[in-house]
């Protein structure tokens, strides 16, 4: 079929294309990126070990290219003598998944807070918008430690606790971008033309605001990625056995000076995975609302 | 501008009073100091005997409004773990050791970060702003609890330059600062590098030039003072975030501050401090912003006219 | 935009320049050269001063200042003269008399110790505001209190007590000695933030959350019990343990407990390893076991039957855990206490397949699920990873165990609301101040933290807290270790040591038994 073959040959054209405007480090960034979220959704695949089994003789091993280190663990052996690279497989799922129901939730009830604000304006203004300043002055991570000591560590909380922390950002900035489209012609018309205003806001102002979040999102990622590993750290995020990187450092910190790959390894998977996904979500941020670079905080 | 503030003072006083209900009944949905206070071999009737000692038998309801009455009058209550100190003079005490860490963090970070920011900006794409963008790529990537634990480790136990922990000296303070602030410091790498950028292309720059104005008082003078707006905005949240990272790193450097107290009081459920200490931290959230909101208002002509 | 670097900026660069280069330069360590004994510990616990402000963790640093009745021998183990010289104790065990050292000067110029400041140490220990951990036992236990002269403490009992000397009066306990005249000289509040005692040291100063300063006292010169070699103890609260252990390699610290898996690098830095041993005992304890008590006793679950519990205990290779995860400080245990009496009771061995067979006698051949609950303590950081070691062998029979991560109050909580609980939980056992109360603590409905019991235990417990006869007594007292080891009361794993890093700048140390610390007996290296 020469068609197919015809829109295939354009969409590498495409794509290389796309691929020579990007400086070198965001294409290491995308690499990474790509990485991640294939190790992340087939990681079950192509895990080495089980990332919950050890055994206690393999304690501890080094890294392949320490002294006493082999290919069989390349990235060693923890307390229990759990495969590390398989654990930081493991973990990337975890992050991935965290990421996505987190957003998805802080997101939705942002954005509906944001436009409801800036739609209706007046007093529905006034009153979610101090919870949103509310939200913003709650020392967060005192409630997470609050929350993660009554009902334990759980994937639940960690969801909640972190969604907590993040659904202002959106339910700002949908406020804003509402206040500025909200007399736009389209919507007067829609308006006039007698549109309930849930529609008028899910037609018409959504998709104007949309590119918007989708920045947001992307930028939101890699905070996301290190609260839900700062909260592991403090013992109040996913519970073990569950491989979460900032557990695995948190379980690793003591061993610095003698095994120090234990904590070295995943620190090591979490900077770069955030590197990458900051570079990236900057240059989005650069194509599509300029405004947002460097306010992502 | 009065009337903003006093609206804002009303709106602090109403948050602090929400913040308190939800804490006061999350620490209280489980677990109680009772059965750490007990020792080994109590009996039902030690139990219920300590309870009434510490009122913890009443109804919820009115332990609040206890607790909210006795607050008014700055009476906090007791730590039910720590002796019978007043909670308040606990909290207190541990008060000057987080914000003097804040405070040296967030200067630091301010005046390297500005800065970085002016260099970066003027000298686009040279190794200073290549370095700056690095900084501020990383500094916001890094998890600081890790951070923290490498920093240690080359620094103190590698290299020997710095104590690994400690309170009191100079020399304490950098390290833990360093970990705290690099978050800050990366964010106002960023702010100010990028809104120099834009103020470096506008047309009043470009006017201050053709005027004829020495460079360096065009970019430190014209440009900066602009540019420092975005910066102020962010200040509140700047605190928050060393606040937040107070309670890892001062766990990892052993400094005695509220946000180790925070962390260990909740692990020992011992309620009136837990009370104390985050209505503490929110009044000082609140009142940082309250500041900034004023800051704003002078600095900003704009906002000045308007309120 | 692309300037060349002007004038300013290039000054403000070097500015920069210089100060991070000021901020790196090499500056004198003077935090690694202090003079001062350095100690640093895990937490100062509730950080009160007095011995009834809290719970016997404190007596980390407040063994330097306040000093008991009795001590016990590093050697033999024996209850050798402490402040008391002499005791007696009537034929059925509920008087006992203690004879006074003479002499014995309080720092702060408070005077001479007389039977007046103990009975008084004794009163506040046990009054119904006390913090102190076995109050309210003791509360119980004692009577009255007779001072018939300055030298001679008489203590009544309710009912005998066999040990009071070596239990809850002894140096492993909270009976500290302050001095009456300080608290009626200054009232309640004002004395309790400064502990006067007959310790060498006296408190220096103190920086709330992180430093406690204990100094040598310049009005004894020949103490009667300790000849300290350092002038300051420096008590440092350090939570982290990577943080102590990098003091001990930078020289920031001089005594610090670690954990097992420092040890190697410890000993590589050149530094030494002074172990307590076996002052703990990591435990798998067993929820609603509390069969004399309807609402503590779960019939359903499947670890009520005896032969499933003695399964849990031969599936897992206790041995490897401790080779492994304590790198060989301790030995497999057959109790969940360190008790003398109780070493002679065989240990369970690792035999998976006995577990298997056990398992299907009992109605259980493809396993059952099981949640054990964990959590970290100290000594104990190292319970959660004991729970997923566990947790791996018992996988190995057929028990599918989930872990729980919970902390220490919410499970301290549940297990003492009268409940019967529907999981296992990792736990540590603790010497006992005296058999009996021990016993009494662990093992019978009345207490709240009773884990295990069954009438038969409790009639055996009875009988041994009435017999007066010595021989007897303890005779009974290892019929009961033998019989929990039997009914697998709890699954056991070893009786653990507690190591210490230990610098080059102290010659010799020694740490025998829980419970006391002796930070003033350290000598110091030339």
């Amino acid at each position: 079929m020469p068609d197919t073959a015809m829109a295939l040959t354009s969409n590498a054209g495409r794509f290389r294309a796309f691929w020579r405007q990007l400086d070198w480090p965001l294409r290491v960034a995308l690499a990474m990126l790509v990485i991640f979220v294939f190790v992340a959704i087939f990681g079950p695949w192509i895990s080495p070990y089980d990332p919950l089994q050890g055994s206690l003789r393999a304690r501890l091993a080094p890294p392949v290219w320490q002294e006493g280190g082999s290919w069989a663990h390349i990235f060693g052996t923890d307390r229990l003598g759990r495969d590390i690279l398989s654990r930081i497989i493991a973990g990337a799922r975890i992050s991935l998944t965290v990421c996505v129901i987190v957003i998805a939730l802080a997101g939705a009830v942002g954005t509906a807070v944001g436009t409801a604000a800036g739609y209706f304006g007046g007093w529905t203004d006034r009153i979610l918008m101090r919870l949103v300043d509310l939200a913003l002055s709650f020392p967060v991570i005192l409630l997470a430690l609050l929350l993660g000591a009554i009902s334990g560590p759980s994937f639940t909380n960690i969801i909640i606790v972190i969604s907590l922390v993040l659904w202002s950002q959106y339910a700002r900035m949908a406020r804003g971008e509402t206040l500025k489209i909200r007399n736009e012609d389209y919507v007067d018309l829609a308006r006039t033309s007698g549109l309930s205003d849930f529609r008028i806001i899910w037609r018409h102002i959504l998709p104007n605001i949309a590119p918007s979040l989708i920045v947001i999102a992307t930028l939101q990622v890699g905070i996301v990625i290190v609260l839900e590993a700062s909260l592991s750290f403090l013992g109040v995020g996913v519970p073990p056995p569950a491989p979460s990187w900032g557990s695995m450092v948190a379980d690793g910190r003591s061993y610095i000076t003698s095994a120090w790959w234990l904590c070295m390894v995943p620190g090591l998977a979490i900077l770069f995975t955030v590197m990458a996904v900051n570079l990236v979500g900057d240059a989005l941020a650069d194509r599509i609302n300029p405004a947002l670079r460097g306010r992502n905080i | 501008m009065l009337k903003i503030i006093a609206t804002r003072v009303i709106e602090a006083f109403i948050a602090l009073l929400l913040m308190s209900i939800v804490i006061f009944l999350l620490s209280r949905l489980t677990g109680d100091p009772i059965a750490l206070l007990l020792g080994d071999g109590a009996t039902d009737a030690d139990k219920i005997a300590m309870a009434q000692e510490l009122g913890l038998d009443r109804p919820l309801p009115v332990q609040y409004l206890n607790f909210l009455g006795n607050a008014l009058t700055g009476d906090f209550g007791q730590s039910v773990t720590a002796g019978k100190q007043p909670a308040l003079d606990l909290v207190l005490s541990r008060l000057p050791a987080s914000l003097s860490l804040a405070g040296v963090a967030l200067i630091f970070t301010l005046i390297i970060g500005i800065v970085f920011g002016v260099l970066a900006s003027v000298t686009r794409n040279s190794p200073i702003d290549v370095a700056a963008r690095l900084i501020a790529l990383v500094g916001q990537s890094v998890p600081s609890f890790w951070l923290g634990i490498v920093l240690m480790y080359i620094f103190a136990v590698q290299l020997r330059l710095l104590p690994t922990s400690g309170y009191g000296r100079p020399e304490h303070y950098i390290l833990p600062a360093a970990t705290l602030g690099l978050f800050t410091l990366a964010a106002i790498t960023r702010l100010v590098r990028s809104s120099m950028l834009e103020a470096l292309g506008s047309e009043y720059i470009k006017l201050a030039r053709v005027k004829g104005l020495s460079e360096s008082i065009v970019i430190w003078k014209h440009a900066l003072a602009n540019s420092l707006i975005p910066v102020i905005t962010f200040m509140g949240t700047f605190f928050a975030v060393m606040i937040t990272g107070a309670v890892i790193v001062e766990t990892v450097f052993s400094w005695p501050g509220i946000g180790r107290l925070a962390y260990e009081s909740i692990l020992s459920r011992d309620f009136p401090v837990v009370q104390t200490v985050v209505l503490v931290i929110t009044s000082l959230f609140i009142i940082a912003n309250l500041l900034v909101d004023i800051l704003y208002i002078v600095v900003d002509p704009r906002m000045r006219s308007r309120g | 935009m692309n300037k060349p670097i002007t004038g300013p900026v290039r000054r403000a660069a070097f500015a920069l320049l210089c100060g991070v280069a000021l901020t790196l330069a090499p500056v004198m360590p003077a935090w690694a050269q202090s003079d001062d004994l350095i100690v640093a510990l895990s937490t100062f616990s509730e950080e009160t001063m007095t011995p009834w402000g809290g719970s016997g963790q404190r007596k980390t640093y407040l063994d330097v200042v306040y000093e008991y009745l009795t001590y016990m021998d590093p050697e033999t183990l024996e209850t050798v003269p402490g402040l008391a010289e002499s005791w007696e104790m009537s034929p059925d065990g509920t008087t006992w008399t203690f004879n006074l050292r003479r002499g014995v000067q309080f720092s702060g110029g408070y005077g001479e110790m007389t039977s007046e400041d103990v009975a008084y140490s004794i009163a506040r220990l046990i009054r119904e505001d006390s913090r102190a951990g076995p109050a309210s036992p003791m509360r119980r236990a004692i009577a009255s209190v007779e001072t018939p002269d300055a030298y001679t403490v008489v203590v009544n009992l309710n009912f005998p007590d066999f040990e009071l000397a070596q239990g809850y009066f002894g140096a492993g306990q909270q009976l500290g000695v302050v001095s009456k005249k300080h608290f009626d000289t200054l009232g309640e509040a004002d004395a309790e933030p400064t502990p006067i005692g007959t310790g060498a040291y006296e408190l220096g100063s103190i920086t709330p959350g992180s430093e406690i300063v204990m100094t040598l006292r310049d009005d004894v010169a020949d103490h009667w019990r300790v000849s300290p070699e350092f002038e300051n103890i420096v008590f440092k609260v350090v939570p982290e343990e990577s943080t102590r252990v990098a003091m001990l390699r930078t020289g920031e610290a001089d005594i610090a407990p670690i954990g097992f898996d420092s040890i190697p690098t410890v000993r590589d830095a050149g530094l030494d390893i002074v172990s307590a041993q076996a002052t703990w005992s990591p435990v798998v304890r067993f929820g609603g076991l509390i069969q004399t008590a309807e609402n503590r006793y779960n019939p359903d679950n499947p670890w009520a039957i005896r032969e499933v519990r003695q399964a849990l205990n031969y599936a897992v290779d206790k041995q490897t855990i401790i080779d492994e995860l304590f790198q060989g400080e301790g030995t497999v245990a057959s109790a969940d206490t360190p008790v003398p009496a109780w070493l002679d009771v065989e240990p369970y061995p690792y035999d998976p397949d006995r577990a298997r067979e056990l398992l299907a006698e009992t109605g259980y051949p493809d396993g059952f699920d099981i949640t054990i609950r964990t959590f970290t303590t100290a000594p104990g950081a190292e319970l959660p990873l004991m729970a997923e070691a566990v947790a791996l062998y018992w996988q190995d029979i057929g028990v599918n165990a989930s872990i729980e991560p919970v902390d220490w109050p919410s499970l301290r909580t549940e297990w003492t609301e009268g409940r019967a609980n529907n999981y296992v939980w990792t736990h540590r056992g603790f010497p006992f101040a005296s058999a009996a109360n021990g016993l009494e603590a662990g093992f019978m409905a009345a207490s709240l933290f009773a884990s295990f019991t069954s009438p038969e235990l409790e009639a055996m417990i009875q009988s041994f807290s009435d017999e007066g006869d010595l021989d007897a007594r303890s005779q009974k007292f290892t019929e009961i270790g033998q019989y929990l080891r039997d009914e697998a009361a709890a699954v056991f794993i070893a009786l653990a040591n507690e190591p210490y890093g230990v610098s080059t700048k102290v010659d010799q140390w020694k740490i025998t038994t829980a419970y006391v610390w002796n930070f003033d007996q350290v000598s110091r290296a030339d």
